[in-house]
Parts: C-alpha cells; structure tokens; sequence
C-alpha cells in the first residue's frame, strides 16, 4: 500500500526528472501523460530516463518491469511501491 | 591481514598523489608501482590484493615494488607491459582504432587516467589535414570514451562480465586544441552517474597539463541483469 505523501513526493520528482529530460514544462505532464505515445520518447530517452530514475530514488528497475511504465502515473506508482519495499542493494 | 584499495601509477607521467611527486626525477622510470590508499577493498577481484602489513610507512610506500604485495589473482601480470596489455585488453577494440596507448591510473567504480601518445605515422594524420596533420576532435572524444570502457569494464560485478558496453551519447563538448605530433594525452575520466541501465562519466583530455577537450559521455549496457555497477 503506497500512502498518500510518498506518492505526492515521487510524482514530484518522477515529473521533474520527465521535464528535464524531455526539456518539457512540468505543467504540461500529468498522470495520464504516456511515456512513449504523449511525449515521443525514443530508446534512447527511455535508457536516460531509467539512469535517472534509479539515480534519484536509488532502486534498480529490472527489465521486466520497464514495460509496466507506460504513464506518468504507473511511474510513480512503480516506483513508490519499491520504494516502499525493502531495499534489494 | 588487512585489505586496502590500490591506484595504479606509472611514474614520470606526471599524474597521480603527492607520493608520485616527491620523488625524485632520477627514479622517475621505475616499472609499474602498487602505490596503497588504505581504505575499504576493490569489488573487483583482479584488481583487488592482499597486504601483509597493517599499514606501511612513508618511506617504505615509497619504495615498495609490486612484489612487495600478495597478488590474489594470477591473470594480472606484476610487470609494466603486462599489466597495461590486460587493461586494455578489456576493450573489444583493436589496432588501428585503439586511441588509449597506456592506463595510468585506474580506481574502479570511480575514474580512470590513461595516456595517448601522438606519434607521426598515426593513420589519421594522412587524412586529416595532412599540411597540419592533428588528431580530429572525434577520435579525441573517442579515446575519451575508450578510457571510460575500461573503466566501466574494470567496475562491473562478477555476474555483468563478458556484458558489451555501447558508447551512448556525449553532451557538454567543448575542444580547444587538435593534438599533434608530439603531444602526450591525458585522459581522465570518472563516473557521474551510474545505474543498471547506463552510466555517464566526466572527461577531460589534457596536454601538459592544459585542458584540450571536455566532455559528458553516456554509455548503455548491450544486455541488462538488473544488477547495478
């Protein structure tokens, strides 16, 4: 279960690193804004933006899970739910 | 037995600690020394050894030899050559596209210092301006990116050996001078970020002393294992 504040915190920063990245206004990005589709992300930007997202949050993101990342929000819902769990470092 | 973290250093490079400084020019081109920086010991096992002594003074420091020290794997050779030709036989790459003639320094998990000597019958120089002949500056971001290959060769756990590292993306270039003939390079390199997905190293190419070419690099892993650097 993913409380409330964590989930705020990591959508904040999930946002902050997709504008980055994407050189993109974090107000143009919401929950529902797809990765792939909304923003054009291409291979290469998906590589950065798993670098950066482990980087930040200081999880590994397996491949498997990569393909769970479809919008912002299962972004942050993924991440703030291994972040909830134990670290695996 | 204690275990302690090592650097790698050739002298008369004019790279290194204080400890490579202080010594004097005559002694400048001794093989290959060991110097140790206690600390906590190497991940990786061919570059990590055992030292006898609890902690070695100055002046024994000084003048140890490699020999001085339990080597634990057999595939790193004590001499000069052979401990060169193994780090960068890490790299798949081969004449005429290897830009890295020496590594000078190598900490892994944390930067690399490796040497290009610029020589007049450098296949490049036939083609590149051959009234002027220099070094073009995408060969000098390449030897950038070799050194930062082997570093990330040298840093990854047991398990990601064997794994192809792609050269992935360079930001932040900036190059003020071509090399040419004569001129000794100075890669350095260490990481800025690094993941299980890529990783991204600073790097700077130098010719005594004075910066030539810096650069952002990124390189990506060819297979992934989740396992991070």
């Amino acid at each position: 279960m993913v409380g409330e504040v964590q989930f705020d915190e990591v959508y904040a920063k999930v946002k902050k690193v997709i504008a980055e990245v994407f050189k993109k206004d974090e107000s143009e990005l919401t929950l529902e804004t797809r990765i792939i589709d909304d923003l054009g992300a291409e291979s290469l930007d998906i590589i950065t933006l798993l670098m950066e997202f482990e980087d930040t949050f200081d999880r590994k993101i397996p491949d498997e899970d990569v393909e769970k990342l479809v919008t912002i929000g299962d972004t942050v819902q993924y991440i703030a739910q291994i972040l909830a769990e134990p670290s695996q470092k | 037995m204690n275990l302690f973290r090592i650097s790698v250093f050739e002298f008369g490079c004019g790279q290194g600690t204080s400890l490579v400084r202080q010594r004097p020019a005559s002694e400048c081109r001794m093989p290959l020394l060991w110097i140790v920086v206690p600390g906590s010991h190497l991940d990786h096992k061919r570059l990590t050894f055992v030292v006898e002594k609890t902690i070695l003074p100055q002046e024994k420091l000084l003048q140890a030899h490699a020999s001085d020290f339990v080597c634990e794997m057999n595939d790193l050779s004590k001499t000069e050559g052979d401990a060169a030709s193994h780090v960068l036989g890490m790299l798949p790459h081969r004449f005429p596209f290897v830009f890295i003639d020496r590594v000078l320094e190598l900490l892994p998990g944390e930067r690399i210092v490796a040497l290009k000597n610029i020589s007049t019958d450098e296949g490049f120089l036939r083609g590149h301006s051959p009234q002027n002949g220099s070094m073009p500056s995408g060969l000098l971001i390449e030897g950038m990116a070799q050194a930062g290959g082997v570093l990330v060769f040298a840093s990854l756990p047991d398990e990601m050996h064997g794994t192809p590292v792609f050269f992935m993306a360079i930001d932040h270039v900036q190059v003020t001078r071509f090399p040419v003939p004569g001129d000794q390079v100075i890669f350095s390199v260490s990481f800025l970020k690094k993941s299980s997905w890529a990783v991204k190293f600073a790097a700077s190419a130098t010719i005594n002393g004075s910066q030539v070419c810096e650069a952002e690099l990124t390189a990506t892993f060819g297979r992934k294992t989740g396992k991070k650097v």
